[in-house]
């Protein structure tokens, strides 16, 4: 009976501890895209005061919508090559970070700078750079440059340079946390049996990374498929939607075209795609812990 | 094993700079006139001249937006680390379908895209006179940094051993005083991390004071950029200057936080 | 309970407090009964206000898109200020490019800007229809405009915004160049490309471009597509029809010609035509790189900071000849920014009397001398740049035509248009795809 009381009275104390959080998302979050919802089913323009429900038909035109699948196509090829690129790169870094190396408390600055610049900022000084800058430092070496911004076929991978630029310091950090985690008896003991740097980076030391790199690519492929910012201040979706992701092409349906209504249903299906992601990005990761 | 570790310090060294070229163009374009820069692009500016910055000091307001930023930015992730802690050990150590069924809400609310929620949020700020005071973003904020920084407590809580906590009840410890006394100060690494995250991007974030804040005198630094920008389009060299200026702060604050981060990471995994 | 939690929030709580008296410089809260506070005035010690003032001045907000031209509209409100002490106007400058989202987001959710500037033709109509703008017809200040004008900016027969600057837009080119090689200018379309092959011949660049930025290439697209449409193939109503589903860009073969255009200009530009933003091409043209650049007026301040010998004896002006018919191919001269007044604002009166002042002619020169661009008030100055006075026979003849009256749809078609037109110049559609991509487009934005 007191059991039960104690029991009783730590899951009253478990609620309270959650009440704060799930009030301020409600707010922030919940009640917003519930009015989302809403407008989804309407045909509202964004501007005037009147709204029509027009039930599903937003849905079935943006199905219907080839646009749709090219920005789809261009979303995801954004964010795997960055994924993959921002993850290799930052667990290199913190590891050679991480081993005894002069001045790097210095270096982990460096790498961390260019992400605590606003992207608005980055796009500026990055489109300037592939214009004007490299160009002149490259005819110094007789070589030709043009932007790859300006290119349909470079364009995607000038704005993942850039995002790796930005993207290398958050992971990095977790990565170093990560791998200060990780005992070195592990790693010295491993040494000692007579294993090379790569066969203990493969058995001891990236299993036991396995949550960072759960949560580190997690955070970068979500973040990545809903880029915008960055696309918006360097190439506005183009030359020629080589560079339009689903973001932008929600945002220009919202307030371009005026179709407020069109542009919910339009990020409602983003949502939906974003969920799939992760819940099967989650469900594999997993298994690997597990198996680990 | 020396030239090994030459070799990784010269590649090191050799990233390092790539990484710093962009912002080293920036630093170039800040200190020179626009005629100067056309003239020559590489060319090291004949004097040290300020008049950029002072120029940009001057028409910006920079003390002003800075303040802005320090406020909104202080006290939005105090609350995300106080509310994410707190709803972290709950689900972590609730551990029942309930609490599961948060995390997962939390974990989806990350996934909903800011374009659902913009035009609502904005109505929603004006009902409840939310707009153009700094209250109404640092609770959006809190509500964004929440979602993550729930993930990132939980993962770490879980991989807490209960075993103190349990003896701990047995000396009639209550359930406040358990997370207060024993498990905050296990939260220090963990804390570092989802602070800096947050702190980063909504010092960084321009979208959402634009929406929420018209007012001059409560602009953040971004935003203030952001009118800059707009307004001295052809003269790059002062929007530059005006960069640069935004970019001194943070930098201090990352040199100063990173000693916090790496001291404060003690032993022990974190488990996702 | 817990100290540590509590003494935190009320440390946050301090911090706040302290930092809300420390953040305003000159007020403590507003008083209650005005429900925007005055901002600071803008850069301005002159603007003070003698303490027999009635109490509290009403502030109108002002929002305006030409943000290049912060600091001349900044010199114009406080001069109006100056004049008008118990008015205080809060200037909010954002660049064209979100303009748009912003003014929507504001007016969506019920937020009152009371004056703010929007182009003449569809979006006028659709603010119009929100009911968010004020009829202006039977205004004072609108008298002094001249009837052709205002019959250009109506809106199911009203005027709704009243017309503030103008300019030519037109093809800005190097003397130098032109008479090192001989070239004549150019009174026809394929008197211009040939030029553009001398000047390529003699490795120059004929145009400088500045693609990057997306309102280059859609200034020129929206202007070339509706004289070639309208003037050559005399579809009058084309853009009325395309509105209503009736017409196809395939049935227009103005369509074809722009593309070929297009084309022209993408050959005959700067390399890396669309990494170099419109700086950069200003930056050609004043570096004396390139030789033709088709601009309004606004980038002349930069040209005079940047080469200032160019800016006063080595540029000249002239129209696009966007056809083969030189009798067409007139001065292209638009109004740029025109000014709407918010139908729910609270001090129409004060926003009618700032109306008034921006009509005025002191006002107006301020506007030539700062913005370097022309005003639509009578009596102003016409002096804006040297290389623009080469244009002054045009103007005296009226050999004038405004291309933006004849685009009457509300849908965004230059935007599309533009970015289909560079999937051409890569070889990533043809020309017949993308006009069948544009009608999909309209069809599909117009159920």
């Amino acid at each position: 009976m007191v059991n039960l009381r104690r029991t009783i009275r730590r899951e009253m104390w478990y609620i309270l501890f959650l009440v704060p959080g799930v009030l301020l998302f409600t707010f922030a979050v919940i009640v917003p895209f519930a009015t989302g919802i809403r407008y989804s089913f309407t045909n509202w323009d964004g501007i005037s005061r009147k709204l029509t429900y027009i039930g599903w038909d937003n849905y079935v035109n943006a199905l219907q919508d080839p646009d749709l699948w090219t920005v789809l196509g261009n979303t995801f090829k954004y964010a795997i090559m960055l994924t993959l690129l921002v993850n290799a790169i930052s667990l290199l870094f913190a590891l050679l970070l991480d081993s005894y190396l002069p001045l790097r408390n210095l270096f982990r600055t460096i790498f961390f700078l260019p992400s605590v610049i606003s992207v608005v900022l980055a796009g500026f000084i990055w489109s300037y750079n592939y214009s004007q800058g490299f160009p002149r430092l490259l005819s110094y070496l007789g070589l030709d440059m043009t932007s790859p911004l300006g290119n349909p076929d470079h364009a995607l991978i000038g704005l993942v340079i850039i995002a790796v630029w930005q993207g290398v310091g958050a992971p990095m950090i977790i990565y170093i946390a990560g791998l200060q985690g990780i005992p070195s008896e592990l790693t010295e003991s491993a040494r000692i049996d007579g294993a090379g740097p790569f066969r203990v980076f493969r058995s001891v030391t990236l299993p036991l990374l396995a949550p960072s790199v759960t949560i580190n690519m997690l955070l970068v492929l979500t973040g990545s498929l809903k880029v915008f910012d960055l696309v918006l201040v360097t190439t506005n979706g183009g030359p020629g939607f080589a560079t339009e992701v689903i973001a932008t092409f929600i945002y220009k349906n919202a307030f371009n075209s005026y179709k407020a209504g069109y542009g919910m249903a339009l990020s409602l299906i983003f949502f939906v795609i974003l969920v799939i992601v992760t819940v099967v990005q989650v469900s594999i990761f997993r298994k690997r812990e597990v198996e680990m | 094993m020396k030239s090994k570790r030459m070799f990784v310090f010269i590649a090191v060294s050799i990233a390092a700079l790539i990484f710093l070229f962009p912002l080293y163009v920036a630093l170039l374009m800040a200190l020179k006139s626009a005629k100067q820069t056309f003239e020559s692009f590489y060319a090291l500016p004949p004097s040290l001249d300020l008049a950029n910055f002072v120029h940009a000091w001057d028409t910006s307001k920079f003390p002003t937006a800075f303040l802005n930023s320090v406020i909104v930015t202080t006290i939005s992730v105090a609350l995300i680390l106080i509310v994410s802690a707190l709803s972290g050990y709950a689900i972590a150590r609730g551990n029942k379908p309930l609490y599961s069924f948060f995390f997962l809400l939390f974990l989806s609310g990350m996934m909903v895209p800011f374009q659902v929620t913009m035009l609502p949020l904005y109505q929603l700020g004006k009902s409840l006179g939310l707009l153009n005071n700094h209250w109404g973003m640092m609770l959006i904020y809190g509500g964004f940094g929440v979602q993550s920084g729930v993930l990132f407590f939980t993962g770490f809580v879980r991989g807490i051993s209960r075993e103190i906590e349990e003896a701990a009840r047995i000396d009639g410890c209550s359930t406040p005083g358990i997370f207060v006394r024993i498990i905050m100060p296990l939260l220090k690494p963990v804390t570092a991390t989802v602070l800096v995250l947050n702190a980063l991007y909504i010092w960084n974030d321009f979208l959402l004071p634009l929406l929420y804040l018209q007012k001059k005198e409560y602009r953040t630094i971004p935003l203030q950029q952001y009118f800059f920008f707009g307004q001295y389009s052809s003269d790059l060299n002062l929007a530059f200057a005006y960069a640069v200026m935004g970019l001194i702060p943070i930098i201090i604050f990352f040199l100063f936080m990173q000693r916090f981060i790496v001291k404060g990471i003690a032993a022990g995994a974190i488990k996702g | 309970m817990n100290k540590k939690l509590s003494l935190g929030l009320i440390i946050a709580m301090l911090v706040v407090l302290l930092a809300a008296c420390g953040g305003n410089k000159k007020e403590n809260a507003a008083s209650p009964t005005t429900p925007a506070s005055a901002s600071d005035s803008p850069a301005t010690e002159s603007a003070s206000v003698p303490a027999s003032e009635p109490a509290e001045p009403i502030t109108i907000s002002f929002m305006h898109f030409k943000s290049d031209a912060t600091d001349g509209i900044a010199k114009i409100v406080e001069q109006f200020e100056a004049e008008n002490p118990n008015i205080k106007v809060d200037v909010q400058p954002v660049k064209f490019d979100d303009y748009d989202t912003l003014l929507k987001t504001k007016l969506a959710s019920g937020d009152i800007v009371d004056v703010f500037t929007l182009n003449s033709g569809g979006k006028t109509k659709l603010f119009k229809d929100g009911g968010y703008i004020e009829d202006l017809t039977d205004q004072e200040f609108m008298k002094t405009f001249d009837p052709g004008v205002l019959a250009d900016q109506t809106t199911d027969g009203r005027n709704y915004i009243m017309p503030l600057n103008a300019g030519p837009i037109a093809v800005f080119y190097n003397k130098k160049i032109f008479s090192d090689l001989n070239i004549d200018i150019p009174t026809t379309y394929d008197a211009l490309i040939a030029a553009a092959q001398k000047i390529k011949d003699a490795g120059k660049t004929p145009f400088a471009l500045g693609w990057k930025d997306g309102w280059p290439l859609g200034m020129w697209l929206s202007r070339d597509f509706p004289s070639n449409t309208v003037l050559v193939e005399k579809q009058t109503d084309f853009f009325d029809k395309l509105e209503k589903g009736q017409a196809k860009f395939a049935d227009n073969p103005a369509t074809k010609t722009v593309i070929a255009h297009a084309l022209d200009m993408f050959k005959y530009g700067n390399k890396d035509q669309l990494g170099v933003d419109y700086n950069g091409a200003v930056d050609l043209f004043a570096r004396e790189e390139a030789a033709m650049m088709y601009m309004g007026t606004w980038p002349l301040p930069d040209i005079e900071k940047k080469n200032p010998d160019l800016y006063a004896n080595g540029m000249g002006y002239f129209p696009y000849p966007f056809s083969n018919d030189p009798t067409l191919n007139k001065l292209e001269f638009n109004p740029d920014a025109s000014i709407a007044v918010n139908s729910k604002s609270e001090h129409k009166e004060a926003a009618f009397k700032f109306l008034a002042y921006l009509a005025s002619v002191p006002a107006a020169n301020t506007w030539v001398e700062n913005v370097k661009t022309l005003t639509y008030v009578k009596g102003a100055s016409t002096d804006i740049a040297p290389a623009v006075t080469a244009l002054k026979p045009y103007f005296d003849n009226g050999q004038l035509y405004n291309s933006q009256v004849y685009i009457t749809t509300t849908i965004d078609w230059n935007t599309q248009f533009s970015q289909y037109v560079q999937k051409v110049f890569f070889k990533k559609a043809t020309p017949d795809q993308i006009i069948k991509d544009l009608d999909d487009w309209v069809s599909k934005n117009h159920k």
